[in-house]
């Protein structure tokens, strides 16, 4: 099975998983958001990587993480983020309903004819 | 709650927008570096590990874009680089752009200047509630157009007891005389109930407004109020309140001032001063006076009556209310409120009437001067349209190579949209300048003596502010809009080679420029002819007389009611008065009349044939200008009797009223036919407020012939004489014909104010001046100068657009033809055969311009014409000069780019290929 490319990832999910990660791993710089989602997929997500900043740029602007420059593990200068409260609600309330949607959807697929 | 942060966030990443850039540059490098990192750590070298980061991270510029265009609202970070473009490519070329923001300001100065005044006639909120005011009406609904004013006590009655309103003023206007220096001057004054102005809504600028006491018929207390000019006339003095004002011969005390620009219920004309009801009866003279009654008398209807209702109360519910109230006061006074239906209607802004009234008149007239302006706009747009078009041939490499990268072909037409809405609001701000400055030269040349003041306000307001960028708006779609369309579509392969204009057309037949230029061409000629026709026709009215020369006729001016004289004492003083000018040696004859030819004010009454029980049915009545005369009076101005004799001097001062006329050849061919009227007897019909006396049959005994009354008129109207005994009138206009071989006008003047003098020293003089010079300063000639005079305006204006216009085409339709004029060069061709082919074109299209334009000219002149007699559409100065001008603008226009073509040189040509 081919891995699916970055543009058959729903929109608007990109933004849960980054905000999963960071709900799960604490303030993480850009990178590493990204290398945890892959590894969260089980590889079976390959993601262009600079796709997540205009990801993590539009939370930001909703408010639902903030930004912070520090130090990275090896020395180098770079970008942290952190999930807000209003990211843990928003995150917990998405969820929920994706989780719904997904048991509906399967189970008229799997609804006998 | 997420969305509205999201929107407040994008709107400060277009602000902070640049210095982020730094930023991200620098957080996805850092990225990029942590793979790089985690490549060389598998065991790629530094090189190949930073092309595999590279290609995992994915396209950098796109990455850049999108985070971009997420961090800010796209269509303001869009427009803003529109915006940055517009300028720089403005710096390119200052010159066109200039040229073009000063065509655009002249149209739109045009139409906003315009507009000022229609605005201020019909659209610009009035002061205080006065948009919110209803006139009360009273009219008999059995009878058609039986509308007429209020009484003082009946006014009293229906405010006390109507409580469907919130307040309700009374008021009216009289005519008296403000002493200045030795003339005195006629002006209005509008005489008030004391909650005029707070029933109006505003405020005085200072001092207080009148009290109850002094409303009361006959109170009689001297107060007023002054308009704003007048305090600030006086510096803003604060003594102004208290000071004394000399009005008709009595001294009023100023007790308050009105608010600056203030014009009471109507728009744009304000009295001058405002005075208490109680002082009714001392200054209302004749013109408005109803049968000599006093204000507290109920049978004397003279006010008009407004009011503002109280919030919730309909115009219906109003009504409804009032018609019980017309029931109740027809019960209590039977004799004066006879079947009498009281109502409330809309107030017109532009005349103060008996009965409602709407303003279609002004609307009529708005609608049809704009068009005029627009005019000019429509040439100025198309002038620029042109200039646009030929600019677009610079561009197109330009305009090529963006869409060669990429850009969308809407994108373009933005951007080149964004360049003309740029340009048109530039000309709107200058063309607000103009407009302002224009309407200060207006209001300066207006006469001195109107007897109103004409209060306009040149600086815009909102209303001004908005059809001002409404104009500009309209402008830029004209002008701005096709050449976009056809900028944007270019044919790309040739324009990037830069393979020079594109190829001559085939065919001889014109392009879109050159109908432009037509189009210019056309309008300005029909701008131009209509001007010059105006202004002649103005030149001709101003020399025009009312069928008597003028010379050595001079006029004065005297009004004893205005200094409080009755009607007896009155007409003893003007006796005297005429017979001391009589007696004077430099006069060869002297005579009064009720009203002058080409004044304010005439009055008209409907005349029959006695007997046959014709003086019973109105339709055989004849109107007629109804003056009131002296003996003499046709020996002083010039007007020989045709038939039978003059009024006697016996009939002149008589008491017992003699029944005799004189009528003039309009009048005596209606009514008579072919027959000699001499010997005829006449008679008025009734008319509301004739005594018996009025409607006794009249014998003629002169005829005359006819004589104008009106500047608007070509042929003259018909008139009624009677002696000055049998109808008085309190303004008596003495006419005076000096001795030929005598003294000059300025010494027989002053003669005759020493004379007046003498007769009583407190006598008004309200006019003394020659016939001539009285003409001059009428308001109707001013009317027609100004009009004549805006019109030429338009007509320069048009003609230096279409200069303009034709140069630029000329120019363009010439450098199109740069190779084509090479090779003609090379091969031999004179400098004179090049300059000949230029000129044919210019030659064409100006002509085409004129054929369309000429029957376009002469229909507006017939247009005109039917306005102001004085117009002659064939009048051939103006004819034959106007295109003729039109020519020479156009020749000069066309030599130039001419002139510039013949400096080809072959390798030019060549060149351009």
């Amino acid at each position: 099975m081919t891995v699916p490319s970055p543009s058959d990832v729903p929109y608007g999910t990109l933004d849960l998983m980054v905000l999963k990660t960071l709900h799960a791993i604490g303030p993480q710089h850009g990178f590493g958001i990204a290398r945890r989602i892959e590894q969260m997929a089980r590889g079976a997500l390959s993601l262009n990587q600079g796709t997540i900043y205009p990801a993590l740029l539009r939370l930001e602007q909703q408010g639902l993480i903030t930004s912070r420059w520090g130090t990275s593990d090896n020395n180098r200068r770079a970008k942290f983020y952190a999930i807000t409260k209003a990211g843990e609600k928003h995150l917990a309330a998405e969820s929920k309903q994706w989780a719904r949607m997904v048991a509906i959807i399967t189970g008229v697929l799997e609804a006998e004819s | 709650m997420r969305a509205l942060r999201s929107i407040a966030a994008r709107v400060a990443g277009v602000l902070t927008g640049a210095g982020r850039d730094a930023e991200l540059d620098e957080e996805l490098q850092a990225h990029i570096d942590m793979l790089a990192d985690e490549h060389e750590r598998r065991g790629l070298s530094r090189e190949a590990a930073r092309q595999a980061a590279l290609r995992e991270f994915g396209g950098l510029t796109q990455i850049t874009e999108a985070y971009r265009e997420q961090r800010g609202l796209p269509f303001i970070d869009v427009l803003a680089q529109d915006v940055r473009y517009a300028l720089r490519m403005w710096r390119r070329a200052p010159g066109f752009n200039l040229i073009v923001v000063l065509v655009l300001a002249i149209g739109i100065g045009a139409n906003s200047a315009m507009f000022t005044l229609v605005n201020a006639l019909l659209f610009r909120p009035l002061p205080g509630r006065v948009s919110h005011l209803f006139g009360l009406y009273s009219h008999d609904p059995g009878k058609p157009n039986s509308y007429r004013s209020f009484s003082y006590p009946n006014y009293v009655d229906i405010r006390d007891h109507a409580d469907v309103f919130e307040g309700l003023l009374a008021h009216t206007f009289a005519l008296v005389g403000v002493a200045q220096g030795d003339i005195t001057r006629r002006t209005f004054v509008e005489v008030v109930s004391s909650n005029f102005f707070s029933t109006v809504g505003v405020r005085l600028a200072a001092g207080r407004t009148f009290t109850e006491e002094e409303e009361r018929p006959g109170a009689s207390r001297a107060v007023a109020i002054a308009g704003y000019r007048q305090w600030k006339d006086a510096g803003l003095d604060p003594a102004f309140i208290g000071s004394t004002i000399r009005i008709n011969s009595r001294d009023f005390t100023v007790v308050g001032v009105a608010p600056a620009g203030f014009t009471g219920t109507t728009a744009l004309m304000s009295p001058d001063m405002w005075l208490p009801l109680g002082m009714f009866d001392v200054v209302v003279n004749d013109i408005f006076k109803n049968n000599g009654e006093t204000l507290g008398s109920r049978a004397n209807g003279s006010l008009n009556v407004a009011g503002v209702l109280k919030p919730g109360v309909s115009a219906a519910a109003a009504n409804a209310r009032l018609e019980v109230i017309s029931k109740q006061l027809e019960a209590a006074y039977p004799a004066e409120n006879r079947g009498q239906l009281l109502t409330v209607g809309r107030l017109s802004r532009v005349n103060i009437s008996t009965g409602p009234s709407d303003d279609t008149g002004p609307a009529i007239v708005s609608a049809v001067m704009m068009p005029l302006s627009g005019a000019v706009l429509l040439i100025a747009c198309l002038n620029v349209t042109n200039m646009f078009l030929a600019r677009g041939t610079a561009r197109k490499k330009e305009i090529a190579i963006r869409i060669a990268v990429g850009g969308g072909r809407r994108r373009i037409v933005r951007q080149l949209l964004t360049e003309s809405v740029m340009l048109a609001a530039a000309a709107a701000g200058l063309a607000l300048l103009f407009s302002a400055w224009t309407m200060r030269l207006f209001l300066a040349s207006l006469p001195a003596v109107l007897p109103m003041s004409l209060q306009l306000d040149p600086t815009p307001d909102a209303n001004v502010l908005f059809a001002t960028m409404a104009f500009a708006l309209l402008s830029t779609i004209v002008f701005g809009l096709a050449p976009a369309l056809k900028l944007s579509r270019p044919n790309v392969i040739s324009d990037l080679k830069d393979a020079g204009a594109d190829a001559p057309r085939a065919d001889r037949r014109f392009g879109l420029r050159a109908w432009l230029v037509i189009g210019q061409v056309a309008i300005s000629l029909t701008l131009m002819i209509a001007g010059g026709l105006f202004a002649r026709g103005a030149i001709k009215a101003s020399a025009g007389d009312p069928g008597y020369r003028y010379d050595r006729v001079l006029i004065a001016s005297i009004d004893p009611s205005l200094a409080g004289f009755d009607e007896a004492h009155a007409r003893t003083l003007v006796q005297s008065a005429l017979a001391r000018i009589r007696a004077l040696p430099a006069i060869e004859a002297a005579g009064t009349a009720s009203q002058v030819p080409f004044g304010e004010f005439h009055e008209g009454r409907g005349v029959t044939r006695a007997g046959h029980g014709a003086e019973s049915d109105p339709r055989n009545a004849r109107d007629a200008t109804y003056t009131a005369i002296s003996a003499a009076y046709f020996k002083a101005i010039g007007l020989p009797l045709l038939r039978g004799r003059d009024f006697t001097a016996a009939e002149e001062t008589s008491g017992s009223a003699p029944r005799v006329a004189i009528v003039d050849e309009p009048l005596a061919r209606a009514l008579f036919g072919n027959e000699n009227p001499i010997g005829e007897q006449i008679v008025l019909p009734h008319r509301d407020g004739d005594t018996p006396a009025d409607n006794a049959p009249m014998q003629i005994v002169g005829l005359v012939p006819g004589i104008r009354d009106d500047l608007f008129q070509s042929e003259p109207a018909a008139h009624l004489y009677v002696p000055a005994s049998v109808r008085y009138r309190a303004t008596a206009h003495i006419h005076v014909r000096r001795a030929a071989n005598g003294p000059g006008d300025a010494q027989v003047l002053d003669m005759i104010r020493r004379e007046l003098a003498a007769v009583d020293p407190r006598l008004p003089v309200v006019e003394l001046a020659t016939m001539s010079g009285l003409h001059q300063r009428g308001l109707l000639l001013w009317v027609i100068r100004s009009a004549g005079r805006t019109l030429t305006a338009f007509g320069v204006v048009a003609l230096l657009l279409a200069g303009i216009g034709v140069y630029g085409v000329m120019s363009y339709l010439a450098s199109r033809r740069t190779h084509e004029f090479g090779v003609r060069l090379a091969l031999g061709a004179t400098r004179r055969d090049i300059l000949w082919l230029v000129f044919r074109e210019g030659i064409r299209t100006t002509g085409v311009g004129l054929l369309i334009g000429f029957p376009l000219a002469l229909a507006l002149a017939m247009l005109l014409r039917s306005a102001i007699y004085a117009v002659s559409p064939w009048d051939p100065a103006v004819i034959v000069v106007a295109p003729v001008v039109l020519i020479a603008a156009a020749a000069l226009a066309t030599y130039l780019p001419a002139r510039r073509a013949t400096r080809t040189t072959a390798m030019d040509a060549l060149r351009d290929l």
